[in-house]
């Protein structure tokens, strides 16, 4: 069974580092974009298992490539979770809007090892 | 004195309010519906066994009496009114006819009677809906045992009637005026902390990222990886520490708690200084720091707070100037002071934009979408310091072409203000 890949899309590049080390710690293969701008592009590119999300982020914002990513047929099925420093509650709000896959808060490395691997777990019957 | 009193009613005691029987609840004195109760134009009355000639002499004896009660043991009986008064005595022998009768012969024995509790738009009502005759006659008012408190105007109840509307609807308006400027505020709160909130959690989220790689890192005895990552886990940590310095002086400097302590300050030094902050922000990327400051003056004044909003400003030019000059200049202010300017070539503020500079939180991007780092509290911090110290701050800039940001400071520090 070959590695499960892992597109992170954040603006700050610090973050990134930081999570694809620990992402990679876990045996996943992770990937990294910085911004939205080019991000549908990786998505399509790279068919990732899972794309982790940022909210805040210059000129497009998490929803929306949330939305981009949605609106196109070929990637309207891939997993995503928002990952983000802001507020969880409105965090959830959001994820349930945007029927995504759920929301893992920044700054809690056992928590991202544990929901990563959940969706990648429940989402392996889902339709691509 | 009461109309409990044993006394046999007389004239005289026409006109003296009687004292509130019981039954008179305070809560009318300032009850926002108003009550009949509260309402009386009047509290004359006179026994019905008075005589006609009697009654009409009080009249005309008082112009200003428009109706006086028949009062009986406490309890209204009938109402007698100024023009049913004169009307009867108009007529042809009225005078004879009625001078020497009782007074009961020509007032209206069933008048309206209303209890001092019923709500003014009841009464109104119950006023307005009797014959034409007697229409525009007193209310008399009794309170809750049926005795005698006074009697109240058509005229008065109605007019009462129209500013009480007009009273609700002002407040309704007040009320709604008072929501949305509530709401506004709370607009601004929420988004202070949702700003907040976020420029406090990146830089903790990236020092436990961090160190939780240097824990891998230890347990893997790699100390490569550990050397490669502390210098990251200092930085965001010092972002950390920035970020809530700033959050803790502007809740100072709001609470009025900031200290200022005054001494000379030596312009062209600490311009010099700054500059060399600026050099250092800058980097390497292409833009020169010029520094002006011949004849610079010794203002008295807090040469800290001083450093802290030069560093401001320098700080903001260098973050968004990408090439060509920031230029320091500080020359003689108005009335003995200075003024110190910070221009740049850099990227410059839309004119529409420039109200909300000094708004909290308020970097000109929205929070989801910004692409400039910082707290958007440099600006906000550097003129309530400019202010605390009896300046201010100006700014003059176009989209584009470049800001310049000058700040005034007097020769000598305004009289400290009482805590």
């Amino acid at each position: 069974m070959s590695r499960a890949r892992i597109l992170v899309v954040d603006d700050d590049e610090m973050h990134l580092v930081c999570t694809k080390e620990l992402l990679e710690a876990e045996g996943y293969e992770v990937l990294v974009h910085v911004g939205a701008f080019g991000a549908t592009q990786q998505v399509l590119l790279n068919a990732p298992d899972l794309v982790l999300v940022d909210v805040n982020m210059p000129a497009l914002s998490g929803e929306g490539l949330v939305a981009v990513l949605r609106g196109r047929e070929k990637t309207r099925g891939v997993r995503i979770l928002l990952h983000s420093s802001n507020d969880e509650q409105a965090l959830r709000k959001v994820a349930a809007r945007l029927a995504i896959d759920g929301w893992v808060p920044k700054g809690d490395p056992g928590e991202l090892r544990r929901r990563v691997a959940d969706v990648l777990r429940s989402g392996q019957a889902r339709p691509r | 004195m009461s109309l409990a009193s044993s006394q046999p009613l007389s004239l005289g005691a026409a006109g003296r309010p009687p004292e509130r029987a019981d039954g008179t609840p305070d809560a009318e004195r300032d009850g926002s519906p108003p009550s009949l109760g509260r309402l009386l134009t009047g509290d004359a009355w006179v026994a019905p066994e008075e005589r006609v000639q009697d009654v009409a002499q009080l009249f005309f004896g008082r112009p200003e009496l428009e109706a006086v009660a028949l009062v009986a043991d406490e309890r209204p009986v009938g109402l007698l009114t100024r023009g049913r008064l004169l009307v009867k005595l108009a007529r042809n022998f009225g005078h004879e006819l009625y001078a020497k009768k009782p007074v009961t012969r020509i007032a209206d024995l069933a008048p309206l009677v209303l209890p001092h509790d019923v709500p003014l738009a009841t009464a109104v009502e119950r006023a307005l809906e009797r014959d034409a005759a007697s229409v525009y006659d007193e209310v008399i008012v009794v309170d809750a045992l049926g005795r005698y408190l006074g009697y109240s105007s058509v005229r008065e109840l109605v007019q009462e009637q129209g500013a009480a509307l007009e009273r609700t609807a002002l407040e309704r308006e007040a009320a709604v005026a008072r929501a949305s400027d509530l709401e506004k505020v709370d607009e601004l709160r929420s988004r202070f902390l949702a700003h907040a909130t976020h420029e406090l959690r990146s830089p903790v989220n990236a020092i436990v990222a961090l160190a939780e790689l240097v824990r891998m890192a230890c347990e893997r005895e790699n100390l490569e990886q550990v050397r490669a990552k502390l210098p990251m886990l200092l930085r965001a940590a010092a972002t950390l520490r920035g970020t809530v310095n700033n959050i803790l002086d502007l809740s100072k400097v709001e609470a009025g708690r900031m200290d200022v302590s005054i001494g000379p300050v030596d312009l062209a030094e600490l311009v010099a200084e700054v500059a060399a902050t600026a050099r250092l922000l800058l980097g390497e990327k292409p833009v020169r720091v010029e520094v002006e400051a011949a004849g610079a003056p010794v203002v008295a004044s807090d040469a800290q707070k001083v450093r802290q909003i030069l560093v401001n400003l320098v700080s903001n030019a260098a973050k968004f100037t990408d090439r060509g000059a920031i230029r320091v200049r500080v020359g003689r202010g108005e009335g003995g002071g200075a003024a110190v300017s910070v221009a740049d070539t850099g990227c410059g503020i839309a004119e529409a934009d420039l109200p909300r500079l000094f708004v909290p939180f308020g970097q000109l991007e929205d929070a989801a979408t910004k692409s400039h780092p910082g707290t958007g509290l440099g600006l906000v911090i550097t003129r309530s310091l400019a202010e605390l110290l009896g300046g201010r701050v100006e700014v003059a800039s176009r989209r584009g072409e470049g800001s310049t940001f000058t700040v005034h400071l007097p020769g000598t520090p305004p009289p400290r203000r009482a805590p």
